[in-house]
């Protein structure tokens, strides 16, 4: 017998989902600063300064930078930090 | 309006007058409304994450508690006897996140990086009040949060 309800069914990722690796991106915007931008991301993915330079520089040339590609639930975990940081992020399935 | 770095690793403001006690006061009421900053971050992500619902209220929280520190700490530090407000190494987060949602405001309502153009200053005389205020507190606030970046938060 099932234990969840057709409702929490209709929640449930599909195995597919969950195992694709996913991109976190932060996207440019006229407001955070390069410094702050860089500082983020060392705190939260432990980056080193030089990587952090990098992907910030990313960001501001490119309009976009991948910051990290993992497991879904762990990408969803590091976007809700970034946003706690007031930064532009969202994530996409890898191709 | 001065802006010192302290002992304990901090940042002393020490507003000079009515105008710049107002000037500081505006971070909070420049922040439009919390939930709107937390609302457009959710509109980054697909439905199916489900973002408003599990996110955004703690988003939401968090910057109003941003906010709220911030307002406080002004309003206690204008009624003191040395009327100064102390920045400790461990507020300045809060700070440039209140400063940020202030500058995410007026960018929403008012497009200023469009007036980060212009090569001279002289040129803001054509532009409204209302626009040319916003943009002199944009300045503002981005030079406060170079300091807080500078002095406490990259240390």
């Amino acid at each position: 017998m099932p234990n969840t309800t057709p409702a929490t069914d209709k929640k449930q990722r599909s195995k597919q989902q969950v195992e694709t690796p996913w991109n976190v991106v932060v996207l440019n915007d006229p407001v955070n600063l390069q410094g702050y931008v860089t500082m983020v991301f060392k705190r939260v993915f432990g980056y080193d300064q030089s990587k952090a330079e990098k992907l910030m520089m990313e960001v501001h040339t490119q309009g976009r930078s991948v910051v990290w590609t993992g497991a879904r639930e762990k990408a969803e975990l590091y976007v809700a930090q970034l946003h706690g940081w007031q930064l532009q992020t969202t994530m996409e399935k890898t191709a | 309006m001065r802006i010192l770095p302290t002992l304990e690793g901090g940042l002393c403001i020490l507003p000079e007058s009515e105008t710049d006690w107002q000037e500081l006061q505006l971070i909070c009421s420049d922040e439009e409304r919390p939930g709107l900053i937390a609302e457009s971050l959710a509109d980054l992500m697909d439905e199916e994450c489900e973002w408003g619902e599990y996110v955004t209220p703690d988003l939401q929280s968090g910057f109003e508690e941003q906010t709220q520190m911030v307002a406080e700490m002004i309003q206690k530090a204008r009624s003191s006897e040395q009327p100064a407000v102390f920045i400790a190494p461990n507020e300045a987060e809060k700070w440039y996140g209140a400063i940020n949602q202030a500058r995410l405001s007026l960018q929403a309502g008012h497009q200023l990086d469009e007036l980060d153009e212009l090569d001279d200053l002289n040129e803001l005389d054509d532009v409204e009040p209302d626009l040319k205020s916003a943009y002199y507190r944009n300045r503002f606030y981005l030079l406060l949060q170079s300091m807080l970046l500078e002095y406490i938060m990259e240390g």
